[in-house]
């Protein structure tokens, strides 16, 4: 099965770090307005869409991605012009350091400079992490005045666009969780069996935020989260700890480290994956989190399974992914949707 | 157009001992100011201008147009690629960054980094070039078709514009320098001058200077000059011991170099109203110029350096002003007739 990659490409390339979604969610709104019968925007910014579907469906379905991503915030503009800046989401330091970035809205370019050149490194330092408290943007200016007429603190930080699809793999920024974003588009624009709400939320890098409280609004019986998930499958790393690997097919975990998932869902999922041949694994670690960790606790409860993506290299400059396994994984979010809808 | 041309320089690939596309841009470029271009057995590019006829004095003018990059070492049958430096590359630049692997096709990797869950509690260390892994994406029967053992591999940056004339890219080092030459050379290119000026853009300088080493012996020169970059004040290094952005060439004095060159190029600075800044060493120069100075019996020698942010990282940052200052500088040199010293 082959797709059209071309919103995958636009959404990834648009920036929006935990926060400042609103460019994600207005490319979204536009592209999926005509084909929903009610959309609103809440108080914390979640874009809530309800689809009407062939039929009422017997459980409320909520099925959601978050339209953050891991980037950053200038904090301070030091005398020399250089921007201080602190992580928004977990990113490894070891993994930015002398990256270009992409600075305000604006979109200034920038680099993460380095401390000193290598030729002036110690031997002992030469392997050492430096934090990210100790690093600097440079955006070229000569000091703090003509910084300051460009950017403020406050300004977010992103890593530049870079999407790339070549032999069925995807290189981007973002991956997380715009491809989440992805399929719950396209599921949008297609015919639906039974009525759905479709919760594409905000600050899910920061703490599960937007997610919680689209949760208790929607007040669903069940939810299916979207997601992009680590793929640890490089060389080197004991099959046991590699989470789940490429072109392997939509994950399924029995627990991550915010969830322990409902098992009728999880056996569900298994089930409806061998019944209908879709491409499924199984998460070989309890590690990582989602917006699942939020939406089962809402309110009295909210039975919930995620369906995600494996992708390399998560939360840096440009992660990977198998083209095959959006497909795997839109399959089986809608073999789940239809299921549960009419439980 | 100085932009332009440095960034038709930095954008084309030119790792030490690869240097044969540079080669021929620059052969071009320099074809239209020149006469006798030719590239010579060890992948020099040597121009001459000015006068011909003997006794004419003779300025070399050197610029070196290798660039640090990496070096396929070994493919795994998983498909990962091993690297080492090739030339002294920052590798704590390396993890999470986007690279193009020069096989039979280009093939665009990602520098893998620790999956978060495997990551240790306290900040790791970084790793060293040789454990580092790039992760192409393609299938390993691909991979083995496209890279081999002995490919070179660069960063994907592409240069690009900061505020006000400064620019990042890989590869400043020494693009800022060959484009400072190729811009002094357009400036000279109806002027008489009255000696005979050789220009060299010489390979390898990032491993062992065997181009500009190798040019020296066939070359016959009363003198040299070479044009490199050097450490700009950046939060790392002390003040005293680097130069500054934006405020003009690095006249280079050191025991190695001519006192009376580099009086020469101070005052020329200062009657031509050239901004100037000097860089004083204590020893050889660790530039081209070491070699040139002391090839065959020996010339007088002078340096002049481009101030440059983050050598050998993938963000080099420079000051286009300070590239065309250079220029103009070594033109006035030339036309000057070089050192008239009587020597």
């Amino acid at each position: 099965m082959a797709g059209d990659l071309t919103m995958l490409q636009q959404l990834c390339e648009s920036s929006g770090i935990s926060g400042d979604e609103s460019g994600v969610r207005e490319m979204i709104l536009a592209e999926i307005s005509p084909f929903v019968a009610d959309v609103k925007i809440d108080a914390l910014g979640n874009l809530v869409a309800f689809k009407k579907g062939a039929k009422k469906a017997s459980k409320k379905l909520m099925i959601s991605a978050h339209m953050d991503e891991v980037g950053f915030i200038v904090t301070h503009v030091t005398d020399e012009g250089l921007l201080k800046f602190a992580p928004v989401g977990g990113i490894d330091a070891n993994a930015i350091y002398g990256k270009p970035v992409t600075v305000g809205n604006k979109s200034l370019t920038g680099v993460i400079g380095v401390d000193k050149p290598v030729h002036l490194l110690k031997s002992e330092e030469r392997q050492k992490s430096i934090a990210i408290d100790d690093m600097y943007i440079d955006i070229g200016a000569n000091d703090k005045r003509q910084a300051l007429e460009h950017v403020m603190p406050g300004d977010t930080v992103s890593f530049p666009a870079n999407f790339k699809y070549e032999n069925g793999m995807v290189k981007s920024k973002a991956l997380d969780d715009r491809v989440g974003c992805f399929v719950l588009m396209n599921l949008i624009k297609q015919d639906l069996p039974f009525d759905t709400y479709f919760s594409f939320v905000v600050q899910e890098e920061v703490g599960l935020r937007g997610a919680k409280v689209a949760a208790f609004g929607i007040d669903p019986d069940a939810a299916i989260v979207v997601e992009a998930t680590t793929a640890a499958d490089i060389k080197g790393t004991a099959p046991e700890k590699q989470v789940c690997r490429l072109s392997n097919g939509a994950v399924i975990a029995f627990m991550d480290k915010n969830t322990v998932y409902d098992r009728a869902l999880y056996d569900l999922a298994l089930d409806l994956a061998k019944k209908n041949n879709i491409k499924v694994q199984v998460k070989s670690m309890v590690t990582g989190g989602n917006d699942a960790g939020a939406i089962h606790q809402s309110r009295a409860g909210v039975r919930t399974i995620a369906v995600s993506l494996p992708c390399r290299y998560l939360h840096t400059a440009c992660g990977m992914i198998c083209a095959d396994d959006i497909w795997e994984t839109q399959k089986l979010v809608e073999k789940l949707a239809e299921k549960i809808c009419n439980a | 157009m100085v932009e332009e041309l440095l960034f038709k320089l930095c954008g084309t690939f030119s790792g030490s001992g690869a240097e044969t596309e540079i080669a021929k841009v620059i052969l071009a470029e320099m074809q239209n100011c020149s006469g006798e271009a030719q590239i010579d057995k060890n992948g020099n590019v040597i121009c001459t201008i000015g006068k011909t006829q003997e006794p004419a004095r003779s300025i070399l003018i050197d610029a070196h147009m290798d660039q640090v990059s990496m070096l396929v070492t070994a493919v795994d049958d998983s498909g990962f690629v091993n690297i080492s430096s090739c030339g002294g590359i920052d590798s704590r630049t390396l993890p999470g960054s986007t690279v193009i692997i020069h096989g039979k096709k280009a093939a665009t990797g990602i520098v893998c980094t620790t999956p978060p869950h495997l990551a240790s509690k306290k900040t790791p260390d970084f790793e060293k070039t040789e454990d580092l892994l790039i992760d192409t994406g393609l299938p390993a029967e691909k991979v083995h078709e496209v890279i081999s053992v002995g490919d070179y591999a660069s960063f994907s940056a592409k240069p690009q514009r900061l505020l006000g004339d400064r620019v990042t890219a890989q590869a400043l080092d020494n693009r800022a320098g060959a484009a400072g030459l190729i811009c002094c050379a357009r400036m000279l290119k109806d002027v008489a001058i009255p000696a005979r000026v050789t220009f060299l853009f010489s390979t390898q300088e990032e491993i062992n200077s065997v181009g500009a080493k190798t040019a020296a012996f066939s070359l016959d020169y009363d003198e040299t000059i070479s044009v490199d970059v050097s450490f700009a004040e950046q939060p790392g290094i002390p003040k005293e011991k680097c130069g500054e952005l934006s405020e003009g060439p690095m006249i280079g004095i050191a025991p190695t170099l001519s006192r009376t060159i580099s009086d020469k190029f101070i005052g020329l600075a200062k009657s031509n109203k050239i901004p100037y800044q000097l860089e004083i060493m204590s020893a050889a120069t660790g530039t081209t110029s070491d070699a040139i100075i002391t090839s065959k019996s020996g010339a007088a020698g002078g340096l002049l350096s481009v101030p440059l942010r983050n050598m050998h990282t993938p963000v080099e940052v420079v000051d286009m002003a300070d590239v065309e200052n250079t220029a103009r500088l070594l033109a006035k040199y030339i036309m000057s007739g070089g050192d008239d010293s009587g020597r």
